[in-house]
């Protein structure tokens, strides 16, 4: 019985402001337009992560160090040092607005925050490997390399000259007894020298014509193979 | 025009009803949740002169913002969720208790425990609990032990109302109620 008349006290307060105007409904629109940037943001950040995925790939397909972690513990961590770190913590960031946005929804909080996080990466590691096999990047770059890229061209110019330490791709232009030459994708000429411990990959059946990854540091003008990797040349390369 | 008996309508009806610029449909929601909002207000924001006036705001609030209201939704949980947001604004805004930005208990998969493992005797204990230690609980565990124990919701009314996985639900009040258990002991 104490309580009733605190809470018509209450209801007569709420509604008073209600009626005084003081307090008004917001318009249906309102909120469709809140819904809908969410959503748009969501879109926006998602596709923003998996084009920044995909540049990332390519940088590290260009420069070889995609595929030296065949190479034992210094592949590893060749791999690691020439991983553009500024754009993964540029990626971190863009993937925790992601989640706040989507986090709004029940399909998101109702789990556990990792699935989600789980369930993005999948995407847009998905996507951006799909992504990086079209010519966008390439492209891009190329257009960036004759300076008629004026938004972003600075960017691929910067991290397409950045050269992985010690990872050197090429095109076999020689075979010799200790060894053999490439022409990297700069036009440069390098002997590669080969010993025992040279890992091949897949085997040692070299060829000229053949597009690998030096894996070894330069030493009086020649590099010193750890590891030699045939793979596929870039999609869309064009050889200079 | 004839006048819809508002009494008789549900919750979500009165809310649309509500949305259609019925303000009467909004006092009959007032009378409905005007005691268990105040009674969540005073458990939750233990401690705080102006528990009153947040009830105030939830209500003023929930006004505001009915036409993000969805009728095929329970209006309960809408109308937590607007004083749970609310509450912790305070509780922020008076800087006494900690809350913690990213939490633990939402990062992993937990497994499920089962609802109502504690009916019975259990639950009679923990609400005598309640009333000696809930004001010396860490917020993220008061909150579900209120919601679970004084407003009788389950599991996943409580989890739409935090905004946490089901799951977490059940580690929290498993964690709330060892907790009150040792608040409670260690109390002279």
């Amino acid at each position: 019985m104490e309580q009733k008349p605190r809470e018509n006290s209450l209801k007569a307060r709420v509604l008073s402001a209600i009626e005084g105007g003081k307090v008004t409904m917001r318009p249906k629109w309102h909120f469709v337009l809140t819904t809908a940037l969410a959503v748009s943001g969501a879109v926006f950040l998602s596709l923003a992560l998996t084009y920044l995925a995909s540049f990332v790939v390519f940088i590290m397909r260009q420069n070889g160090s995609w595929y030296v972690t065949c190479f034992g513990a210094q592949g590893l961590r060749a791999f690691l040092t020439a991983l553009p770190w500024v754009l993964i913590l540029v990626a971190v960031a863009i993937l925790a607005l992601l989640e706040v946005l989507v986090r709004r929804f029940s399909f998101s909080y109702r789990r556990p925050l990792l699935y989600s996080v789980l369930a993005i990466l999948a995407l847009v590691t998905l996507s951006s490997l799909l992504v990086a096999r079209t010519s966008l990047h390439p492209k891009l770059m190329r257009h960036a390399e004759e300076r008629q890229l004026p938004i972003g061209g600075k960017f691929y110019r910067g991290y397409g000259a950045r050269d992985a330490e010690d990872v050197r791709p090429g095109f076999v232009v020689k075979m010799m007894d200790d060894g053999f030459e490439i022409d990297t994708y700069r036009g440069a000429h390098l002997p590669v020298l080969v010993t025992a411990s040279t890992e091949f990959v897949p085997d040692d059946r070299l060829m000229v014509g053949n597009h690998v990854i030096v894996f070894g540091p330069m030493a009086e003008g020649r590099i010193h193979a750890f590891g030699v990797r045939v793979v596929p040349p870039p999609r869309h390369f064009e050889r200079r | 025009m004839p006048e819809t008996n508002v009494s008789s309508l549900t919750d979500e009806a009165a809310a649309k009803a509500v949305q259609r610029g019925d303000t009467a449909a909004f006092g009959t929601l007032m009378e409905r949740y005007g005691q268990k909002m105040s009674r969540y207000a005073r458990r939750f924001l233990f401690g705080y002169e102006d528990a009153e006036d947040q009830v105030q705001e939830v209500f003023l609030k929930a006004y505001a913002n009915i036409r993000s209201f969805d009728p095929e939704r329970k209006f309960s949980s809408w109308l937590y969720r607007i004083a749970h947001n609310e509450f912790i604004n305070a509780i922020k805004k008076r800087g006494r208790e900690p809350l913690s930005f990213l939490d633990p208990d939402t990062l992993l998969p937990h497994p499920v425990t089962k609802e109502r493992t504690d009916a019975g005797a259990l639950a009679g204990e923990t609400r005598a609990l309640l009333d000696r230690g809930l004001a010396k609980l860490d917020p993220k565990y008061r909150e579900p032990l209120i919601l679970f124990y004084d407003e009788e919701m389950d599991y996943k009314e409580i989890a739409d109302i935090l905004h946490i996985p089901v799951a977490t639900v059940g580690v929290r009040l498993n964690r709330g109620r060892a907790a009150l258990k040792k608040v409670v002991e260690r109390k002279p």
